[in-house]
């Protein structure tokens, strides 16, 4: 199932493990991406907690966590290759994977169509 | 701007300033706007800032009451950066002052445009009078801009840097000086506003050249170790401490034929003869991750005192690393001075280094 917040965060649940990145949409408003930083393996962070940051030329975009979890992933492509997040932002652009310590929280978060509305 | 069309074509991102809606970036990106500029030659749209036109027989003199310029010295075909001060001493304006011969022709940042002009109007003694001009202001920034431009503006290759002449572009009647923003050699040119897309997309014709906008252009500036006003220079920065006193000319320093009677004189005066608490440096990050502008400086990684702060941060994309401005106490500011930066919490070690960060390759 997929889920966003309000900062243009989208969230993959598969089983246990939850994947995170940013929208296009985060991507069309940050331009040019030149550096990520990502946290540690193992981190266990609470919910809006700055996990990871984007920086562009001008500005650092800051990721906030979309719920408490543990960090099990993260994606190394993207420290060499911060121009991904830019290219693929859903896809191979993903930041980093957790696991939700609560998995039903998810469902406090936007779905495609409340995300869609809400970007507008 | 008179350009809008050109930069609806081109997937421009833009922002509202007053009435106008500046490019932020092009549909490519401003990282590879930024590359372009240091390689090829790119063209900026700057409408948005203030020209003005400055006219009488006395007009030299008047100048001088607003400015530290040495505007009476100031060659036909030669312009100058200068400063428009406060009483306490303080930046208001940071401008370029060009004669035109029969005529000074400035250019101030947008935000100031309207202030300049009330200052300068009521500030003008006797028949001197400043008029506002409805004009387009574009930038060719870049080691092709002189190859590029010559195609279009004959004689242009004999302008140094820092003439401006009366020059047609692309048979257009244009204001061109040899000068700008970026640290690279180019060219800024003021069109009348009804031919300045037949000048921009002559230009464009050409294989070297491609539109920026102002997000490539605020980071150009940084890599070339210019001060902008409203982030690194303000009314509370006094150009002693902005290491802009250079713009003071000689001839209106203390003992000097001209000595003072520009606005701010005695509070500069006091200034340059007692020191000044802070200066404007070069900061050098020493991991990757980027000081941002608002970023406080301490000594050390455990103090609690704030000494200074940067105002000016980013990733430099020629250099591949992160660079800054900011403010430090003056017994600190020498080069490889070491601070500590709080970003997010953490206090990250960064260093004074020499501006500019990336060098300049004005043809003087």
């Amino acid at each position: 199932m997929r889920r966003f917040t309000e900062d243009h965060v989208w969230l993959l649940l598969c089983e246990e493990r939850a994947t995170v990145g940013i929208t296009a949409v985060a991507r069309e408003r940050l331009g040019d991406v030149v550096l990520v930083e990502l946290p540690e393996k193992g981190a266990e962070l609470s919910k809006d907690d700055v996990v990871a940051v984007i920086e562009s030329v001008k500005v650092a975009f800051e990721i906030a966590m979309p719920l408490d979890g543990t960090i099990l992933e993260v994606n190394h492509r993207v420290l060499e290759r911060p121009d991904l997040v830019n290219e693929v932002p859903e896809g191979d652009g993903w930041l980093f994977a957790m696991s939700p310590t609560n998995p039903n929280d998810i469902e406090t978060l936007m779905d495609a169509i409340a995300y869609a509305k809400a970007s507008t | 701007m008179p350009l809008h069309d050109l930069h609806t074509e081109l997937g421009a991102k833009t922002i509202a300033f007053g009435s106008f809606d500046v490019p932020l970036h092009y549909a490519g990106g401003a990282l590879a706007e930024h590359t372009h500029t240091r390689v090829r030659a790119s063209i900026f749209d700057l409408s948005h800032l203030g020209q003005f036109v400055v006219t009488g027989p006395e007009r030299a003199r008047a100048l001088e009451e607003l400015m530290p310029l040495d505007a009476i010295g100031l060659a036909p075909g030669r312009q100058r950066f200068s400063l428009l001060l406060t009483e306490d001493g303080g930046i208001q304006d940071d401008l370029i002052v060009a004669n035109l011969g029969d005529r000074f022709f400035l250019t101030v940042n947008g935000a100031r445009r309207v202030p300049v002009e009330t200052l300068l109007s009521e500030g003008l003694a006797g028949d001197v009078e400043i008029s506002a001009l409805s004009r387009a202001y574009l930038a060719l920034q870049g080691p092709f801009a002189e190859s590029v431009l010559a195609e279009l503006a004959p004689g242009i290759s004999d302008l140094r840097f820092r003439d401006v002449r009366e020059v047609a572009v692309a048979g257009v009647r244009c204001i061109v000086s040899r000068s700008g923003y970026t640290g690279e050699d180019g060219f800024e040119i003021s069109a009348p506003a009804d031919g300045a897309e037949a000048v921009a997309r002559k230009l464009l014709e050409h294989p070297d050249t491609s539109m920026a906008g102002l997000d490539a252009r605020e980071s150009l500036r940084v890599e070339a170790g210019f001060p902008f006003l409203g982030k690194d220079i303000h009314f509370y920065a006094s150009p002693v401490e902005a290491g802009l006193d250079w713009a003071i000319s000689p001839l209106r320093r203390p003992g000097a034929p001209r000595a003072g009677g520009f606005v701010g004189a005695q509070a500069v005066f006091k200034q340059l003869s007692d020191g000044v608490g802070d200066r404007l440096v070069g900061l050098k990050p020493v991991g990757q991750t980027p000081v941002r502008g608002g970023s406080e400086l301490y000594l050390d990684p455990q103090s609690e005192e704030i000494v200074g702060a940067v105002t000016s941060g980013i990733f430099s994309p020629t250099l591949g690393e992160p660079i800054a401005m900011g403010y430090v106490p003056a017994e600190i500011a020498a080069v490889g001075s070491r601070l500590f930066a709080d970003v997010r919490g953490r206090r990250l070690p960064l260093d004074v280094v020499e501006r500019p960060f990336v060098q300049h390759q004005f043809k003087r």
